[in-house]
């Protein structure tokens, strides 16, 4: 209200007035998303999300006597100038104590305004990008935390788990090689260095080491032609876009090699395996963050179901991950009572010691990043098996067991 | 270019002193961050298209690389102040000189090539840059971008401070200096040349306009403020990513330069305004925005292909030829006496040709004299003669159109000596002046002239 | 290198050959015509392969995927016999009319790309391939379907080619190419032509966006990637006449292909845009191309 003009403004504060005891106690939650652009269904998952959450929050009767709305703001392309603009937006927004994402730029520079906004900020985004700006003065940061744990996991649990899966005797390792590509952007690039550095001291060889640009791939084959020269034992993929992801695991089986085929991210995302069809069974993949939703947590079964019953759809990592933000937000809220109060909020937000969908969620105070590790935030390791995801490690939490694929040799 | 008044005196003065003072007074008005974020950001825009318009409107040149002046200015900013530690005022300065240096490096292909072919090779420069860009993460962030770029500071105090008033003024500071010189350089030797090579290319080189130099000065010329706009976008944002080389950002651009109408300096900074705070008002309406906005787009560039500066000034046009067609009228009506007492006769409008003229006519008398009144002149001019001569000779005189008392004519048709000539020899078939004496001063000088030289003496 | 990664690279390139050939020469017709670049032809492929999509959900199999392709065919076509009016007619004799299309071709493209967003949302689909499981080709399996879709594409150039070569209407259009004027005082109706020739391109696109929707995925922006790769192809090949794009579609695919093998993918894009920019300044016309306009 008011954003336009000062005239506009009084106008609205004079209505304001007249409604202002039914309007008090509303708080408003930002949502940062893109609604717009290539990434605009991951968008829609962050928005359904906090509604659900608000929606429930307000059905019992508010956190701490306030009910909760949800306002949007589109980051398009998440370039700079888009999500500048959204994060002005909603600053300027009257009522908004809080803004949530899923993730908004890829640089996580938008940490810096809400730092000098002084703005409750809880999002998903990479957590290296995200530490790297707290990690320099944690103080002036402590509005903003990381729900996506810290993804050392995602370069250091590859090698150990390949090889659990080996020692299980699920499939012979003749010479420990290993092919891995990669994409250049921050996220693949950061994670695939780590994994080459994880399988060269764990005396693997790297066979084949590639670096696509950023952005739609339109043929694998080339890169494809490279593996199958010199068959590897594991094939990784960390390009994360899921229409790379699900080309290459289609030209992959045209003509596959006898490997164990890993791809990072894309596989959580629903439309990897409508896309890919029959073609993705026996793909591996990780999540840190992803919903736990096995009996041996409940917490992960009930966020997913209720996401499921209310939308229809099952949630990727984002729609149940922003419902569990708000729940940290009421939580706080419900310490603090005073929406308002933005340092009491922060305050509060750093003492999270709770069960989320994604593990125990708790932050580190050096960083303000989610703690990673099997007590807190695991690295689960998934199989597609009949076109669904099945953990199969840790063993804390899995709900299945490695199958051969079909594509390898008995 | 050879009636060139002083801005002072042109019409345009007021309206720019307004609208700077409106530009001044702004933050006082608006006190959330989010409104003057939106303000800078035109702006930003408005330095970037205007700048354009010098290379594609006033330069023929269709530079698309011009963005990547911008993102020069971006990453040299950053680089310059995070990097290698530079003084960030230094680092603001150094940009526009590496944005000059691509833009004279671009000149080698553009100045080779014709029309089109400018376009793709400028698009291709572009992409390679980005290309550049993206694969010197060490550098450049890569495909994320650099963060935590440092700030802008005035002994310690920071620009981002107290709502960023900082950022606002000095945004506004580079709009005005960026306009004033593309004002000044677009009344100079230089910018008269750059014009003449896009109108008559041969026709300029003949006249000793060196078309290889003067591209080169065009290219250059326009890369200075983009390149000044970028750091400070950076230093603003503090963050560089190569997301400024997209087709979104400039498709903004373009729009609000083609929007506001190309070789114009003041239309792409209308465009600006109207394009960003039509983007604002719409923001809740996702991908629709983009369509209203598209089609606007559309719409306006069907019915107006000069744009919107086009429209305001038809539009202005309009009016000025309302208002002044009513103060005639009215003169006519209401102040009739007045004229009456200075020439002895009371006019009257006698239709011609070229629409109704007001004349005075003694009407008595066997030998006539017309006179025939000079530019931005009126008939009372005469008021004098008609005293003098009342008794001797019939005397006449009367209004051009759109002077005096007559109403304004049609501006295709009837401003120009030959139209005048047709009035007299109209005048003199409808009061039956048989063979006048034809007496013109200045512009009624010529007027006389053609009347005689069309063989009626 | 063995003969099956050689063969491997061959179909490889092959097929972004083909595929590169139809986007390209839809965008070459209309820059040969009327001397203005189609920022649009990218939302064109992107929306043809949508309306086949949605025509594939009410039939399955075969027919539904050559249904698909011709009603998004024959509604891309319409489309762009109107785009001409809206987009083009309205300042043909303007002296700004390339910046002017530039921008409203943009507009439209921003349009149609929003337009998809809003009636199929954000997330990927594909259109169902009729033909799954593989070929042998030289000792390598490559999906059947890259073949048909290959076969299919250089069918549609050459139905294209023939039609604008020995139809009265398709010479009508090479004339209005060749020499506006002319054709105008030989008493052919160039405004209907000019937006037939845009109906062609849209025809093209359409028929490009159905194969890349079923060989690859389709969402909103699928079209971005194509439309840049096609500046390449049309750049390089030059558009002076109707077959030179299609060679250098073919050069590029194979380039791409080969060149991602030998060298690395990562630089195959800034080494495309150099070979653009040198191309440029040696031969504007392009490496297969002649100085005089034609179709």
């Amino acid at each position: 209200m008011g954003r336009y003009s000062r005239i506009l403004a009084i106008g609205t504060a004079i209505c304001a007035l007249t409604t202002s005891a039914a309007m008090a106690d509303l708080v408003k939650i930002g949502v940062l998303a893109p609604l717009t652009g290539p990434t605009a269904s991951d968008g829609e998952e962050f928005v359904r999300g906090a509604r659900l959450a608000a929606k429930e929050a307000n059905a019992n009767g508010g956190i701490a006597g306030h009910t909760f709305e949800i306002v949007t703001a589109d980051v398009v392309d998440h370039s700079a100038a888009n999500v500048t603009s959204a994060v002005e937006r909603l600053l300027g927004t009257e009522g908004v104590h809080i803004i949530l994402t899923g993730y908004a730029s890829l640089s996580m520079f938008e940490v810096e305004l809400m730092a000098e906004a002084n703005m409750p900020y809880i999002a998903a985004g990479p957590s290296p990008q995200f530490a790297g700006i707290v990690s320099g003065d944690p103080s002036a940061y402590d509005c903003c935390w990381s729900f996506t744990a810290d993804f050392k996991g995602y370069e250091t649990d590859v090698t150990p788990t390949i090889e659990a899966l080996l020692a299980a005797g699920h499939f012979p390792l003749d010479n420990k090689t290993v092919a891995i590509i990669s994409s250049d952007n921050p996220y693949s690039k950061t994670i695939s260095e780590g994994m080459k550095s994880a399988f060269g001291d764990a005396g693997w060889t790297v066979t084949v080491d590639e670096l696509v640009p950023f952005g739609p791939v339109g043929d694998w084959r080339p890169i494809l032609a490279k593996v199958r020269e010199n068959p590897p034992d594991v094939v990784i993929n960390t390009d994360y876009i899921p229409s790379n992801a699900a080309l290459f695991t289609n030209q992959f089986r045209e003509d596959p090699t006898d490997s164990v085929v890993f791809l990072q991210y894309a596989p959580l995302v629903p439309e990897f395996v409508e896309l890919t069809k029959e073609n993705s069974d026996g793909i591996l993949y990780n999540a840190i963050g992803a919903t736990l939703d096995v009996d041996a947590w409940p917490r992960g079964q009930e966020v997913a179901k209720k996401y499921k019953d209310e939308y229809g759809v099952a949630s990727g990592a984002y729609g149940t991950g922003l419902y569990e933000m708000a729940t940290v937000y009421f939580e706080a809220l419900d310490k603090v009572g005073d929406p308002t109060d933005h340092d009491a909020v922060g305050k509060a937000i750093v003492e999270t010691k709770r069960p989320v969908t994604s593990g125990f969620l708790e932050f580190d105070p050096a960083t303000h990043v989610a703690r990673q590790g099997i007590d807190h935030v695991p690295v689960t390791f998934f199989q597609i098996q009949d076109g669904g995801g099945v953990m199969i490690s840790p063993d804390k939490y899995k709900s299945g067991e490695f199958k051969k694929p079909g594509w390898m040799s008995e | 270019m050879k009636y060139a008044p002083s801005f002072q005196r042109t019409n345009g003065f007021w309206p720019v002193v307004i609208a700077l003072c409106i530009a001044a007074a702004l933050p006082f008005f608006f006190t959330e961050t989010h409104i003057r974020h939106i303000l800078i950001l035109i702006f930003v825009y408005a330095i970037l298209a205007s700048n354009w318009d010098l290379s594609l409107g006033y330069g023929g040149i269709v530079n698309f690389a011009h963005i990547a002046f911008f993102a020069i200015g971006l990453y040299t900013y950053g680089i310059a102040a995070k990097i290698i530690g530079l003084d960030p005022w230094l680092a603001l300065l150094l940009a526009p000189v590496l944005a000059i240096a691509f833009a004279a490096l671009l000149a080698i292909p553009v100045l080779r090539l014709e029309g089109i072919y400018v376009i793709l090779v400028t698009i291709a420069a572009a992409q390679l840059l980005f290309q550049l860009v993206v694969s010197q993460g060490d550098f450049t962030g890569g495909t994320s971008g650099m963060v935590l770029i440092p700030r802008l500071e005035i002994v310690g105090y920071r620009l981002s401070s107290d709502g960023r008033i900082g950022y606002y003024y000095l945004s506004l500071l580079l709009v005005v200096f960026s306009t004033v010189f593309l004002y000044k350089l677009e009344r100079s030797a230089l910018g008269r040349a750059i014009k003449a090579l896009r109108d008559n290319k041969y026709y300029a080189i003949s006249r000793g306009v060196s078309e290889g130099r003067i591209r080169l000065l065009t290219l250059c010329a326009s890369a200075i403020f983009p390149g000044l706009a970028g750091a400070f976008y950076g230093a603003y944002l503090r963050i560089a990513s190569p997301d400024v080389f997209g087709l979104g950002f400039l498709t903004i651009t373009l729009s609000i330069l083609l929007l506001g109408g190309i070789s114009t300096i003041w239309g792409p900074l209308i465009a600006a305004v109207v394009i960003t705070a039509f983007a604002e008002i719409l923001a809740d309406y996702g991908a629709s925005r983009s369509i209203i906005i598209a089609a606007m787009i559309i719409a306006v560039v069907v019915v107006y292909p000069g744009g919107l500066y086009a429209a305001m000034q038809e539009i202005w046009g309009l009016g000025t030829r309302l208002r002044t067609n009513v103060t005639a009228a009215w003169r006519r009506r209401f102040q009739a006496s007045l004229r009456q007492e200075a020439m002895g006769v009371k006019d009257h409008l006698v239709e011609t040709r070229h629409g109704p003229v007001s004349v005075c006519d003694t009407g008595n008398g066997d030998q006539t004299i017309i006179f025939v009144h000079g530019n931005s002149s009126c008939k009372e001019v005469f008021r004098r003669q008609f005293d003098e001569f009342a008794g001797q000779y019939r005397l006449v005189t009367f209004d051009l159109p759109g002077h005096g008392v007559s109403p304004n004519g049609n501006p295709d048709e009837d401003y120009a000596v030959e139209a005048y000539a047709e009035i007299i020899r109209n005048l003199v078939d409808s009061l039956d002046l048989k063979t006048p004496i034809v007496f013109g001063w200045s512009l009624g000088g010529y007027a006389a002239l053609e009347y005689a030289a069309r063989g009626t003496p | 290198m063995t003969l099956e990664t050689f063969a491997f690279l061959l179909a490889s390139g092959l097929v972004l050959g083909g595929l590169y050939a139809l986007m390209a020469s839809g965008l070459a017709v209309v820059w040969t015509t009327l001397g203005v670049f189609n920022f649009a032809h990218g939302a064109m492929i992107a929306l043809g392969a949508y309306i086949a999509w949605q025509v594939t959900q009410y039939t399955t199999g075969g027919a539904g995927f050559l249904l698909g392709a011709g009603v998004s065919v024959a509604i891309m076509f319409c489309l762009g016999f109107a785009m001409h009016y809206v987009l083009v007619k309205p300042f043909e004799l303007h002296a700004n009319l390339v910046l002017l299309a530039v921008i409203t071709t943009l507009a439209a493209a921003s349009i149609m790309e929003n337009a998809i967003l809003l009636s199929w949302g954000p997330r990927d689909k594909q259109i169902a391939p009729p033909f799954t499981g593989n070929i042998e080709f030289l000792g390598t399996a490559i999906g059947i379907h890259d073949f048909v879709i290959l076969a299919i594409a250089l069918a549609a150039l050459l139905a294209l080619a023939l039609f604008l070569r020995r139809t009265t209407a398709g010479r009508a259009l090479r004339a209005v190419a060749q020499n506006r004027e002319a054709a105008e005082l030989m008493g052919f109706n160039v405004s209907r032509l000019v937006a037939m020739t845009i109906g062609l391109s849209a025809a093209t696109a359409a028929l490009a966006g159905v194969f890349v929707g079923s060989l690859r995925f389709i969402s909103p922006t699928v079209g971005t990637d194509p439309l840049m790769k096609s500046l390449i192809v049309v750049i390089l090949g030059g558009v002076t006449r109707f077959t030179s794009p299609i060679y250098a579609a073919f050069i590029v695919g194979l380039a791409e292909a080969f060149s991602a093998y030998f060298l690395v993918l990562y630089w195959a894009p800034a080494v495309l845009f150099a070979m653009m920019i040198i191309v440029l300044l040696i031969k504007p016309e392009g490496l297969f191309g002649r100085r005089t306009r034609t179709l």
